[in-house]
């Protein structure tokens, strides 16, 4: 970056220090100081409580829900980076719609299709797929399909641009070439696309890892997320240096899943390019 | 943040010793500071603060001129404001449970039951630090298209062996007590409670089982007949039944639960407070309230004000009362933590 505009960063980087870096250097020593100086509070998060099983279940949702979203919206972002005009404008709608209307709404509007008495199990009796009425409340499946649904536009607009960006020459020089058009997608598009992929990977995956609503509300108490913990720790039993504790391992965890992350796609993404 | 809380101290102590001469008044803080001119108040907010405006809020500022300005009562937020001398709230309207648990942190003032009349209150509302102003009730509910008429579970026990899938809520409070219940535990015969043998019955039914999350939710699933049986709030229930919803419940065995009026620690219009729940926690107020909203008054004098058709939906009525058992608030306030570490991790 230019060195003389540095300073444009001075007021970000205060306004961060003080309601960000601040605050979460005081959570941290909260788990280290209260009730009593110690390590009492990591003691249990890394007990036999339910607390490092809970850990493990917010990252195996986190990622299976990363990974649908990506199988989901990168075809979609592909057909909208090939479209142009009206046509962009009503997809680019449709994907942005839905983050206009609450969470928490859209949570039990999902719980509305999959109830026993719900729109999925009413089409599925009328088909005669089944005899009777499927639970599928509470359970995994809900929890992924509400979770997914929110976290799509979050990997589309990102994958977009990347898509978007991606200059038409290179594709067009590795068709004259004599590349398949399957071999163009996998050597050329797919690489260049990773920046945006990437991007939305870390996107979906960071927030999927703090969800509070739609897992309470349309999973079972087996699909416990690491979120409810912390609130039931914070709010109903008021022991902040546990919730603190709760926070920060989680906190680390994640950051220590994305330095993987950002190693393992950089090489890949080298890879890629070089082969 | 107390850093903050330190500096004011200081120059609070600054000042007091600086001016001699102004340390007669601030002596009598309370006789010559003048009366607030508005009161913040956080309750659960919805249709209970409604309800407040219309009952207890107009006349006191009526009769005090002090205008009340609502809040949510975020629990946190009562810990945060004390911890930091930043308070939002004169008074406020939490779970009793929760109100247990903060007194236990110090985090409430003590009450003067100097103002507060306690006499003809039920036994066990009137705590140190907080006083319970209503009874609701966590009872069997069931959805009447599903379940035929006489076919309902009169106890815990059936409850547990009824067919179908049941509701229970998702967190230990109160679901623990009916798990004992449902075993064959005297509903006065409770506390401590005997957490393995309930994880033990829970575990007879967790298959057939939704835990839900929030009371709105238990009144859905039932109402839509995703369960057939559930456990519920009476206030959840009430109006659906009323309006005409498939719904029915009773309270047999039924577990009684409270909000309750407290203080945050040093919230700076105390006195006003005070006289605010005296207000709150009297005869004509809680009657009311109750006609309002089918919790029932913690004051036993608001009843003979109730007329028999409010009185059969309110769980602190006489002939309803002495079906179920309250909720034991310091149990939770000392076992919470234990205790719902092992649920969640049972229900894991």
């Amino acid at each position: 970056m230019a060195g003389g505009y540095a300073w444009l960063l001075a007021a970000p980087a205060a306004f961060l220090a003080l309601f960000f870096a601040w605050p979460l250097v005081r959570v941290v020593w909260r788990g280290f100081t209260d009730p009593v100086l110690g390590l009492g509070n990591y003691a249990r998060v890394f007990g036999d409580g339910p607390y490092l099983r809970v850990m493990l279940n917010t990252i195996e949702t986190a990622a299976t829900v990363t990974a649908l979203c990506l199988l989901v919206a990168y075809p979609v972002a592909y057909v909208m980076a090939k479209t142009r005009g009206r046509w962009l404008q009503i997809m680019a709608a449709l994907v942005l719609i839905p983050l206009w209307t609450s969470v928490v709404i859209r949570s039990y509007a999902w719980m509305v299709v999959f109830q026993r008495r719900g729109v999925l199990n009413d089409l599925l009796l009328a088909t005669g797929l089944v005899d009777a009425p499927v639970s599928f409340l509470p359970g995994a499946l809900g929890v992924h399909v509400g979770m997914v649904h929110i976290m799509l536009p979050f990997m589309v607009l990102p994958l977009l641009s990347s898509m978007r960006a991606i200059d038409g020459t290179l594709l067009r020089a590795a068709e004259v070439l004599g590349a398949s058009p399957t071999k163009v997608f996998w050597r050329v598009f797919l690489p260049l696309s990773l920046p945006g992929l990437n991007a939305g990977v870390a996107l979906v995956f960071m927030t999927s890892l703090g969800f509070f609503v739609t897992p309470a509300l349309l999973g079972g108490p087996q699909h416990m997320m690491a979120a409810v913990l912390i609130e039931q720790q914070a709010n109903t039993y008021l022991n902040w240096g546990m919730a603190s504790a709760l926070s920060s391992t989680l906190l680390v965890v994640t950051l220590a899943i994305y330095v993987v992350y950002l190693r393992v796609s950089g090489g890949a993404a080298d890879a890629a390019l070089v082969r | 943040m107390r850093r903050h809380g330190m500096t004011t101290r200081t120059t609070r102590r600054g000042v007091l010793k600086g001016a001699a001469a102004a340390s007669a008044v601030l002596a009598f803080p309370a006789v010559l500071r003048a009366a607030p001119s508005q009161m913040v108040i956080a309750t659960g907010g919805g249709k209970l603060e409604e309800t407040y405006q219309k009952v207890i809020y107009a006349p006191w500022t009526a009769k005090t001129g002090i205008k009340i300005v609502g809040a949510p009562n975020t629990s946190a937020k009562l810990k945060a404001m004390v911890e930091q001398k930043a308070y939002e709230w004169d008074l406020c309207q939490v779970a009793a449970e929760f109100a247990a648990q903060a007194a236990q942190q110090g985090l409430l003032e003590p009450l003067d039951y100097g103002m507060i009349d306690k006499s003809k209150l039920l036994g066990g509302t009137a705590h140190p630090h907080f006083v319970m102003s209503d009874v609701a009730a966590y009872h069997i509910a069931w959805n009447t298209k599903n379940v035929k008429a006489g076919a309902e579970p009169k106890s815990w026990a059936e409850f547990w062996k009824a067919a179908g899938r049941r509701g229970l809520w998702k967190r230990p409070f109160q679901t623990m007590e009916v798990a004992l219940m449902a075993d064959g535990v005297a509903k006065d015969k409770l506390y401590p409670l005997d957490v393995e043998r309930a994880f033990k019955s829970l575990d007879k039914i967790k298959s057939s089982t939704l835990f839900w999350n929030t009371g709105a939710q238990s009144a859905q699933i039932l109402i839509d007949g995703e369960v057939e049986v559930s456990a519920t709030w009476n206030g959840r229930v009430h109006d659906p039944k009323r309006a005409g919803a498939p719904v029915d419940y009773h309270f047999n065995q039924a577990l009684f639960v409270s909000d309750a009026w407290a203080i945050p620690k040093g919230a700076p219009n105390k006195k006003e407070a005070m006289e605010f729940i005296a207000l709150a926690m009297s005869a004509q107020s809680q009657a009311d309230f109750a006609k309002h909203i089918p919790y029932g008054p913690t004051n036993t004098a608001a009843l003979s004000l109730l007329d028999a058709v409010t009185k059969e939906a309110l769980p602190s009525s006489e002939a309803n009362f002495a079906k179920g058992s309250f909720l034991d608030v310091t149990y939770w306030a000392d076992n919470g933590d234990r205790v719902g570490e092992l649920f969640n991790k049972w229900t894991l």
